[in-house]
């Protein structure tokens, strides 16, 4: 749906499940406050979906997790000019799994930030998350990512990725990935990278005539393809990637 | 076609290419041999435009144009196909995208109209056919994963589709089992016409057997200190590089 109101809820009972495509544009007011409650078992996908909106937007995430619920978020930002969103998740019940991913390509002036909060303040929760940028211009983005794991929460599985490329040396990124654990049996990881387009597959492309730029937006679209790809929302999946590609 | 003269490249301030001298006619087969690190493919490496060398010295003229000037895309789209030594993988770029998006850039190049979907797929399966390319190959991504000789398999499907008027082949027979040779290089010979030209880079007189040249170079210490014909081959089989390296001690 088109976000049309400053503040959206999305409560899932016990055990249900839902598909969710919140998508941002010009009509979307330019603060939104997003906010989810999963009760025990239930199942939410969403997709956060910021395409060409020239307009500032704040969207701030506030969720909360019960036992064994599950969430796939996933926040993709491509070609939008200001964009800033804060996602706080609280894992309160054992056995809740969150899939929080998100995908930012910017270019000219654009600015996007990204900023997770992660709780896990129960044991036995999972969290996985990927996030991925490609910079072009002099467009600036920053990742700020945390994940917190009270001292209960032991048995915590939690992975933290987030990965950049400077398509143009004026473009800039600031990554800042954290953990911090106060339990002692835990599975956690995190890492962050920030590198440029691989110039031996740009110039293995253009040996065989596709033209510098044309190269780069197939590398690029290659590497956001990972991040499209693991969106559960088959349609968006497919609509997604052919955009990437054309 | 191809007119090298006096080529002097560099590559971070070392000078590789100390002065190459070659000229190339369409239909003909020309052979590189050479000790290691003797600067074969950093020439095939220059003539392909990788921004890495730094051509200082010299003239390479392609199809009457100045081709030092062009773009490594544009040279492509000329006709020039290099056979990489090393192929380079794309994950997350499929085959099938890739080869259609490099035909038709080249077909734009040439003021014609894009293939249609169904042409491009009777295109592939006929080409598949002559390099006797595995299906499996190519639906995946550009060399992710090929082996050695997939990799070199795949370098002449791509040529095989593109069907370029200079095809250099940077040690392609490096890698390929016995059966593969012979399928690669027949490949090779049956997409040979008296339009286009062949640069052959190899280690070993084998290949030769399959794709014969006109004239075989002998390139040592960045120039081409030998010509000859088949037969030098065969002598260097035999005698190795220690009598030419005497010969030009610097
Ligand atoms: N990018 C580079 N940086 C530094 N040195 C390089 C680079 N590329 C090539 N060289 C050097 O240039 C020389 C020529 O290398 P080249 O790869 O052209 O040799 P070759 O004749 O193809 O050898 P081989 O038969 O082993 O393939 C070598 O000494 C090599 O180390
Ligand atoms: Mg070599």
């Amino acid at each position: 749906m088109n976000i049309k109101d400053q503040n959206i809820d999305i409560v899932l009972s016990s055990n249900t499940s839902r598909q969710e495509v919140l998508n941002f544009d010009s009509q979307t007011p330019a603060e939104v406050s997003v906010t989810i409650s999963l009760a025990d078992g239930a199942h939410l996908d969403v997709v956060l979906l910021q395409e060409n909106v020239a307009e500032a937007k704040r969207c701030v995430v506030r969720v909360e997790q019960q036992a064994n619920s599950v969430l796939s978020m996933s926040t993709i930002t491509l070609g939008s000019a200001d964009v800033k969103n804060d996602v706080e998740v609280r894992l309160k019940g054992e056995g809740a799994e969150l899939v929080l991913n998100g995908l930012y390509l910017t270019s000219g002036a654009d600015k996007v930030d990204n900023k997770t909060v992660v709780y896990h303040e129960v044991g036995h929760c999972t969290t996985k998350q990927l996030y991925k940028g490609a910079l072009d211009g002099e467009s600036k983005a920053s990742f700020e990512g945390m994940i917190i794991v009270q001292p209960d929460a032991q048995k915590t599985n939690a992975q933290q990725t987030n990965r950049n490329i400077l398509i143009s040396p004026k473009a800039k990124v600031h990554a800042e990935p954290q953990l911090v654990i106060y339990a002692d049996d835990v599975k956690c990881s995190h890492g962050a990278t920030t590198g440029q387009l691989d110039q031996q597959q740009l110039f293995y492309m253009q040996q065989r005539g596709i033209d510098e730029d044309a190269a780069r937006r197939m590398l690029t679209a290659a590497y956001a393809a990972e991040v499209v790809g693991l969106i559960p929302i088959e349609d968006v999946r497919t609509r997604l990637t052919d955009t990437l590609f054309e | 076609m191809l007119d090298i003269k006096n080529l002097h490249a560099t590559v971070d301030g070392k000078e590789i290419l100390r002065g190459i001298n070659l000229h190339i006619k369409p239909g003909e087969v020309h052979a590189i041999m050479g000790p290691n690190g003797s600067g074969k493919s950093t020439l095939s490496s220059v003539l392909a435009g990788n921004p890495s060398y730094t051509v200082t010295d010299g003239e390479v003229t392609f199809n009457g144009k100045n081709l030092l000037e062009l773009s490594p895309s544009d040279r492509a789209n000329e006709g020039l196909f290099l056979s990489f030594q090393y192929p380079v993988e794309i994950p997350g770029v499929s085959m099938s995208n890739f080869l259609k998006t490099a035909l038709n850039a080249k077909r734009k190049y040439q003021g014609k109209e894009p293939l249609s979907a169904a042409e491009f797929l009777k295109l592939m399966k006929e080409k598949k056919s002559i390099v006797e390319i595995d299906s499996k190959l190519t639906n995946r991504s550009v060399n992710e994963g090929f082996s050695g000789g997939e990799k070199k398999k795949n370098e002449i499907f791509q040529m095989a589709m593109l069907e370029p008027s200079l095809r250099i082949l940077d040690e392609t027979d490096s890698g390929l089992d016995i059966d593969a040779l012979r399928i690669v290089a027949s490949g090779v010979t049956k997409l040979k016409t008296e339009n286009n030209a062949t640069i052959v880079i190899t280690h070993y007189q084998r290949l030769l057997d399959y794709i014969v040249p006109d004239y075989i170079h002998i390139l040592y210490h960045g120039r081409i200190v030998m010509t000859g014909t088949k037969e030098l081959a065969l002598e260097l089989e035999e005698k190795g590089y220690d009598w030419i390296k005497e010969q030009f001690p610097d």
